[in-house]
């Protein structure tokens, strides 16, 4: 089942943590023409094929 | 544990079921779906998603810091607050304190207020009549000697002399005889009193043992209530129609709403701790939600939401007991140690806990911030994991 | 002594059934310790709620008609 969508902290925390790695030089999953890692990492986002996956609540421990 | 006693078929079960709203607004729905009889399941559908969206735009988000949001919707507007103690706005000639005073002694959760102050609505008759609502006035305000009478005290014979005036105790409706026995009652005295002059003296005879009778006589409540010092009236268009109202200047709500003709189920006060000693801690967490909205609105600045307000209220009732904001109440409270040295007294806090051998579990704010971790709010609390299969358990709700 | 229940500003308290309490409590997943408290001597508390008892609160809410709350009959 498709995961329910981020809200505005876990989405801001997946695009962070996505920009660091593309600065960092990994593979970046899309063809985009930007080079900002931060908004690589929006269009990878908005495409979803990020392989991030966010636990939450009652499920964490 | 899905039991639907409702009469739907199970298409329209399986359509509702499938959002994710809670149990309340899913039976809700059930309901209006029953109601409408020939509802259809792509009808069902329609209304279950309508409301899920509008339910899911209504939640708060996760990790969102309401406490802080609250702290600073309610903080800003305080700027503009007035700073002075000024009075006599709002309802009649009774002297209010208003603005930032106010606002902080209500989170303060003061014993009672800087001006103390009654809303008394009255009952059928008393309400009309402004006779009748007259007598409420003279069981509410406290009667000194001196509104009754005249007094002079007669040196040369060492006694104290008082002639009460006939139609003040007409209309205060109170004797002379019963004037008499409270003063035997509170003074000790023997009293001498033929109409309505009233005699009295120290027993042996002593300058200032006369005197001090006339000053202890001239603090004795005759009738009425000790704390009130005034009583205003009013006629005002409510919803009932046109009636009218009472306001005190000074509080005792358990001994008002116990007068004939006092409607104990509208009469209010400003003393947060009055409420809650006879009216519970429901009525308290009103109160201080109505108290503070006031307060702002008074200034023009109603504008700040309620919920800030409720939250505020919510947690000053938390415990069935008003606890203020701030060392004494809810921030002395806190759990962890280095919180509540960052607050106040930060040595007492450090020392005591070394020597009690504390724990700091660094669940809270402040002592994150202190040590240099990411906060638990917001961003800082997302718990990320590489990878898009989800390990154990699928995301229930 | 004048009936407090009466008062507009007290909403309406009633003692929660056992039965009831498992479900709501599962449905907010919570111990009943971690509801709200009210104390025992409350004037607005029912004659008969004990401690531990949980006390179903029905306000007139200023954000929606009617809220829900419970609170927990403490000493």
């Amino acid at each position: 089942m498709q995961q329910e969508r981020h809200n505005r902290y876990e989405k801001a925390r997946i695009l962070g943590a996505r920009a660091l790695q593309v600065s960092y030089g990994a593979p970046v999953l899309i063809e985009t023409k930007q080079t900002e890692p931060i908004l690589i990492a929006a269009e990878e986002y908005d495409a979803g094929v990020l392989p991030f996956t966010v636990k939450r609540g009652y499920d964490r421990k | 544990m899905t039991n639907v006693h409702y009469d739907v078929d199970d298409d329209t079960i399986a359509v509702v079921e499938d959002t994710n709203l809670p149990r309340r607004l899913k039976d809700e729905v059930y309901e209006t779906l029953e109601d409408r009889g020939d509802a259809t399941v792509e009808d069902a559908d329609e209304l279950s998603k309508a409301v899920e969206a509008r339910y899911m735009d209504t939640r708060v988000d996760p990790l969102d810091p309401v406490g802080t949001v609250s702290a600073q919707s309610i903080g800003e507007p305080g700027t503009q607050l007035t700073m002075n103690t000024f009075h006599y706005a709002g309802v009649a000639e009774i002297d209010v304190t208003q603005g930032l005073p106010r606002l902080i002694e209500l989170v303060d959760a003061r014993k009672t207020p800087d001006t103390p102050m009654m809303t008394v609505y009255l009952e059928d008759e008393y309400a009309t009549e402004r006779e009748k609502a007259h007598e409420v006035v003279w069981n509410l305000e406290a009667t000194k000697i001196l509104a009754l009478g005249d007094v002079s005290t007669n040196v040369a014979d060492m006694r104290v002399q008082i002639s009460l005036n006939k139609d003040t105790l007409e209309e205060r409706m109170i004797t002379a005889e019963e004037v008499a026995e409270i003063i035997e009652d509170n003074l000790g005295v023997s009293t001498v009193q033929q109409g309505t002059e009233i005699q009295f003296g120290p027993e042996e005879p002593s300058y200032r043992d006369l005197l001090q009778l006339v000053e202890e006589l001239r603090d004795i409540t005759f009738k009425g209530i000790e704390e009130v010092s005034r009583v205003v009236i009013r006629r005002e268009e409510l919803d009932e129609g046109e009636q009218f109202v009472l306001y005190t200047e000074g509080s005792a709500f358990g001994d008002a709403l116990e007068i004939e003709g006092v409607d104990a189920s509208r009469t209010t006060c400003n003393n947060l701790h009055e409420i809650h000693r006879n009216l519970g801690i429901e009525a308290a967490r009103e109160t201080i939600i109505e108290e503070t909205h006031n307060t702002l609105a008074e200034q023009g600045l109603d504008d700040v939401n309620v919920r800030h307000l409720m939250l505020v209220a919510d947690m000053m009732t938390n415990r069935g007991e008003i606890e203020s904001i701030g060392r004494h109440g809810i921030s002395g409270s806190k759990q962890s140690v280095l919180a509540r040295a960052a607050f106040e007294v930060t040595v007492n806090h450090l020392l005591n806990a070394a020597i009690h051998g504390e724990i700091d579990d660094l669940d809270g704010v402040t002592e994150n911030v202190i040590v240099g971790k990411p906060i638990k709010l917001g961003t800082g609390d997302v718990d990320l994991r590489m990878g898009s299969t989800d390990s154990g358990g699928s995301q229930a709700d | 002594m004048v009936d407090v229940s009466q008062h507009e500003l007290v909403p309406e308290h009633t003692v929660l059934d056992e039965d009831v309490l498992e479900e709501v409590l599962a449905e907010y997943d919570i111990d009943r310790t971690d509801l709200p408290k009210i104390k025992r001597n409350d004037s607005a508390l029912p004659d008969e709620a004990e401690i531990g008892d949980v006390i179903k609160i029905v306000r007139d809410s200023r954000t929606t008609d009617q809220a829900v709350v419970y609170r927990l009959v403490v000493e």
